[in-house]
């Protein structure tokens, strides 16, 4: 309880006069059992007028974090990984199924809906937040673009 | 568009076009007016076992091409071997019997396999209630068969429907299959023992008939509504 308390005000853990991302929307799909690859995904607005971006996601319990993205081309699924995924000044970057995603390899244990992973986020202009990300069932029609 | 969702409609529509092919035309409309006077239930034989008519199937032309892509002529499936958690799968045999959408991808996928399995596990219901003489098959084969072991993929397809078919087999059984039904996959290179790789891969759903060829190819982004009105048109058209 108390974590969810911590996740859910987002604590700013550097960023000082600049305003750092603002985060929502923030889910993960629940998997599988025995998936070894989940993703997070999310809404980052950018208040600020210079350009921001995520230079780095973790999360405990996971062999490693990614950024990524998935691209359609040609009929064929690709995902690139992604050094950094920018966000435009007073801009929007959606990490959604079929796009940018927060990429979560090797979990430790399987994630079922209802609970929830620490995930930190950091920052180019330093600053990092920890939210905790709901797990939930993934929607029958998916949100996919056309 | 909104027309062609009514049956009547499309039929007459379709009939149209017919009749400006001349002979053909005239055959298959009277072939149409004959499975419409028998009901859509009562098709003439069984959809599940008789074999596709060439010329019913190249005369068909899709209303959408980003929701069916009829091939034609229609692609034989190769003899192969793979695996599933219940045991040993061959082709053509698999399709015995069935309509089958076939997909290819990997577990490890954290996207783009599940959302398509989900949109499967949507699809599928559907048909059931449009096509209910067919029966429909999901086969999923995974071209990851170096972190895919049978029981890893029968509990990964099974999370989106219980009734999917998940299997894998050697690089060379894959490859058998892929090569010909055009399905590309490229596994990004990595140090032996590393499990930690991603693999680029087609996402369409192939339509395979019982005799084991594929006809159709259905290319994502997946709308289930869409490609269940594509399919009933072209069982009508082209199976029934």
């Amino acid at each position: 309880m108390k974590r969810f308390l911590i996740g859910s005000v987002l604590i700013s853990m550097s960023g000082m006069a600049a305003a750092a991302p603002v985060i929502s929307e923030a889910w993960i799909p629940e998997q599988p059992p025995g998936a070894m690859a989940s993703a997070v995904f999310l809404d980052m607005k950018n208040t600020s007028d210079k350009p921001e971006a995520l230079v780095k996601a973790a999360a405990p319990g996971f062999k490693e974090v990614q950024l990524h993205k998935s691209i359609e081309e040609n009929g064929m699924h690709k995902m690139i990984e992604q050094k950094e995924i920018a966000i435009a000044p007073h801009g929007e970057t959606k990490l959604a199924p079929g796009g940018f995603h927060i990429m979560l390899i090797g979990p430790e244990k399987a994630l079922v809906a209802g609970e929830t992973v620490p995930v930190t986020l950091s920052f180019a202009d330093g600053s990092s937040e920890t939210l905790n990300v709901p797990v939930k069932k993934r929607p029958m029609m998916p949100m996919m673009k056309h | 568009m909104g027309f062609l969702q009514s049956p009547t409609a499309g039929f007459l529509f379709n009939s149209a076009r017919m009749l400006r092919r001349g002979a053909w035309g005239a055959w298959l409309l009277s072939f149409a007016l004959l499975t419409t006077a028998c009901g859509q239930n009562a098709p003439s034989g069984n959809v599940n076992e008789q074999a596709i008519a060439p010329k019913r199937l190249a005369a068909f032309e899709s209303h959408d091409l980003l929701v069916l892509r009829p091939v034609n002529p229609a692609i034989s499936v190769p003899a192969a071997d793979f695996m599933s958690v219940d045991g040993a799968i061959a082709t053509p045999a698999l399709f015995k019997d069935h309509w089958t959408l076939f997909y290819i991808g990997y577990t490890f996928c954290p996207d783009v396999c599940p959302t398509e399995l989900t949109a499967l596990a949507g699809l599928l219901p559907q048909l059931q209630k449009s096509l209910p003489d067919v029966h429909w098959q999901i086969v999923f084969l995974s071209v990851d068969p170096e972190r895919d072991t049978p029981k890893r993929i029968a509990d990964y397809v099974h999370y989106f429907d219980p009734k999917f078919l998940g299997m894998t087999g050697t690089r060379a059984m894959i490859d058998k299959v892929t090569q010909p039904l055009k399905a590309g996959y490229r596994v990004s290179p990595h140090a032996p023992g590393d499990t930690i790789y991603e693999i680029d891969h087609d996402t369409a759903y192939r339509l395979i008939s019982p005799e084991g060829k594929m006809v159709a190819i259905l290319p994502s982004p997946h709308d289930p509504a869409a490609m269940d009105q594509a399919l009933v048109r072209f069982f009508k058209e082209v199976v029934q």
